[in-house]
């Protein structure tokens, strides 16, 4: 373990005069769970585009397991390791819910067919609390449930390094607590997690290690219980009562 | 002010909320907690004309019965709602998301200090006045969503999870600026998982499970009640063994949307198209003249009688796209001095990004309701 797994260096992207990510860098321990934070439109979701392939940095290299991704397109990324849920949730419509989880097998780093895949897709149904909804037409999900196939579809793939954006959002406390459960769970198996979220709780719960963003730049990096009473981030970022 | 009473809405053999009763005084804040899955959602889209309750059911604002008042309806009496989801234009600026907001004849009488409020409460919409809304990043979205329904200055604003997505500390101020709207005698009822902030400011609170109300208080006592803390406020030692969801309501729309008829589907198109061609109008400079046509064909369909085969869901998909269509032909035709080039034809239903059908704020109407 705790070699590095990735290693985000001068990373930057514009779009048009606004420079959402500014020249970040930061390194991420294999088997570590990072979370990501910082006020809305700071730059994270693009951060997590730049890893990803989603979208290609403007300058500055991105290096996974000692192989450059920065500039490969997004396929190319997910067949090394990387595996990603979404903000915004993006489900395949037209498939089931077992389809589309088969779909993350089939185009990510670990590919399995047939039976195997179908075995994989049920655990990893049964996992993310969707058992016995594999033949469920999406479109009938709700939000939370698209969520939960969205992380199914990202596991089928057998990731090195996971990047969730907002995954635990809008759940409610005991939702929450289960939802902690898995993502630890899911880190035990010895994956390596990028958190985004501003969720609190569970950025305390689960992190080893924190990076705050403000305006595209990085104004933490560091142990949670320190960065979270940092004043700079409590000033940009937490406000008095949540801190 | 607002009063619902007696709603029972199924899906299929799945019913959603059984005889569900709620009321929201003049200035009062009441917050619905409950599981995802719950019926929260589907409470707030059967108020707002979004989806039909069974026979039975009663609800009014004021003195102006709305029970399955399309969703135009709803809105003009006063009814604004934030839906789960955002459902913003995406392809509009955020300053013409706000004005949308502002287009009723109520809501434009005062729609500088409402536009004063939303910004001061997020600066960034007034940074940003010029960002195509699908561009932004997913709390400024929701910004875009609240501050649209902020803007249409209503009797009663529903809001359906308005903190996802927000950092804490923009979280904090607008649950500061609803006590303050409350305050100016707007009612708020709220869907919330926030359950800790949310109780901080509401006057009141409904406790709903598998589609029944099981509980109701003064926010205060409900939340030192160690019931509540335990299922609600992740108090100490709450262990629950329950599984994720028990009961499944379809995700906001999107039947809706699978089960669009033809002509709703069209109309649909339509409101596309004009948005489309409004952007482009803008951007180029040029001259913007269909928009009246547009505004009249959609008018006229508005007032053809619905297919008897459309259900309730699907009427009101085809009801906000025509709204859409209109309220954009109207708005545009407004501020807009010179004549434009033809809208071009573009085949997606006005669906915002997250997949949901937009939904107007306070808007001009047909006169007709549809399926009337
Ligand atoms: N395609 C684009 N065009 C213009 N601006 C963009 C585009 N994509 C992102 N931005 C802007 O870049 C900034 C960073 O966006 P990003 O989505 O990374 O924020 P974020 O940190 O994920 O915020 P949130 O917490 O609200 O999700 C935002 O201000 C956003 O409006
Ligand atoms: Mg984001």
């Amino acid at each position: 373990m705790s070699g590095s797994l990735l290693s985000v260096s001068a990373a930057r992207r514009a779009f048009g005069g606004l420079v959402a990510v500014n020249d970040v860098s930061f390194e991420v321990k294999d088997g570590e769970l990072l979370g990501l934070i910082g006020p809305n439109g700071s730059g994270k979701t693009t951060m997590l585009n730049l890893i990803s392939g989603a979208i290609r940095p403007n300058s500055g290299m991105i290096v996974l397991g000692g192989e450059t991704i920065s500039g490969l397109p997004a396929h190319r990324v997910a067949r090394l390791g990387v595996a990603r849920t979404f903000q915004l949730v993006r489900v395949l419509p037209t498939l089931s819910v077992e389809e589309n989880v088969t779909a993350g097998g089939v185009f990510g780093h670990i590919r399995v067919w047939g039976e195997d895949a179908h075995k994989l897709a049920h655990a990893l149904l049964e996992r993310v609390g969707l058992g016995g909804r594999a033949g469920t037409p999406t479109g009938s999900l709700t939000y939370i449930d698209q969520k939960r196939l969205e992380l199914a579809r990202a596991l089928a793939s057998n990731p090195r390094l996971l990047l969730l954006d907002e995954w635990l959002a809008g759940l409610n406390p005991s939702e929450l607590r289960i939802g902690i459960q898995l993502i630890r769970d899911i880190r035990n198996d010895g994956r390596t997690i990028i958190m985004v979220e501003h969720v609190m709780d569970a950025i305390r719960s689960l992190c080893d290690r924190v990076v705050v963003m403000s305006s595209g730049k990085t104004i933490a990096d560091g142990d949670v219980g320190a960065v979270l009473s940092d004043p700079a981030v409590i000033r940009a970022y937490l406000g008095g009562e949540n801190a | 002010m607002l009063r619902a009473e007696h709603l029972c809405v199924s899906y299929g053999a799945h019913r959603a909320l059984e005889d569900i009763s709620v009321h929201v005084a003049r200035g009062e804040i009441c917050v619905i907690l409950g599981a995802n899955g719950a019926g929260k959602t589907t409470l707030l889209n059967a108020i707002a004309g979004l989806v039909a309750p069974r026979d039975g059911a009663r609800v009014t604002i004021g003195d102006t019965d709305i029970t399955r008042a399309p969703a135009n309806l709803v809105v003009e009496a006063g009814v604004a709602l934030v839906p789960e989801g955002r459902g913003i234009f995406g392809d509009l600026t955020v300053r013409e998301n706000l004005s949308l907001g502002a287009y009723g004849k109520h809501a434009r009488a005062q729609s500088e200090e409402r536009l004063k409020m939303v910004t001061a409460l997020f600066p960034r919409l007034a940074e940003r006045s010029g960002q195509v809304a699908r561009t932004m990043s997913g709390g400024e979205q929701q910004m875009v969503a609240i501050g649209r329904a902020l803007m249409s200055n209503p009797h009663v604003l529903m809001l359906d999870e308005p903190s996802l997505g927000l950092s804490p500390l923009l979280c904090t101020e607008l649950f500061r600026s609803l006590r303050r709207i409350g305050e100016t005698g707007t009612g708020i009822l709220l869907v919330e998982q926030n359950a800790r902030l949310s109780l901080s400011i509401a006057d009141r609170a409904y406790l709903i499970e598998n589609g029944h109300i099981v509980g109701e208080g003064k926010a205060r006592a409900l939340a030192s009640d160690p019931a509540v803390q335990k299922a609600y406020l992740g108090g100490a030692g709450a262990r629950t063994q329950r599984r994720f969801i028990e009961v499944h309501e379809p995700f906001h729309a999107q039947p809706a949307r699978a089960a669009l008829p033809f002509s709703a589907a069209d109309l649909a198109r339509r409101a596309t198209e004009i948005q489309r061609a409004h952007i482009e109008a803008r951007r180029i400079g040029a001259q913007a003249g269909a928009f009246e046509r547009t505004g009249a064909a959609a008018r006229q369909e508005a007032s053809a009688p619905a297919s008897p085969h459309a259900n309730p869901i699907s009427l009101a998909a085809g009801d906000m796209a025509r709204r859409a269509a209109m309220v954009l032909a109207d708005h545009i035709a407004a501020r807009r001095p010179e004549p434009a080039p033809e809208p071009k034809a573009l085949p997606a239903p006005p669906v915002a990004d997250d997949g949901n059908l937009v939904v107007l704020s306070r808007t001009s109407l047909s006169k007709t309701p549809i399926g009337a």
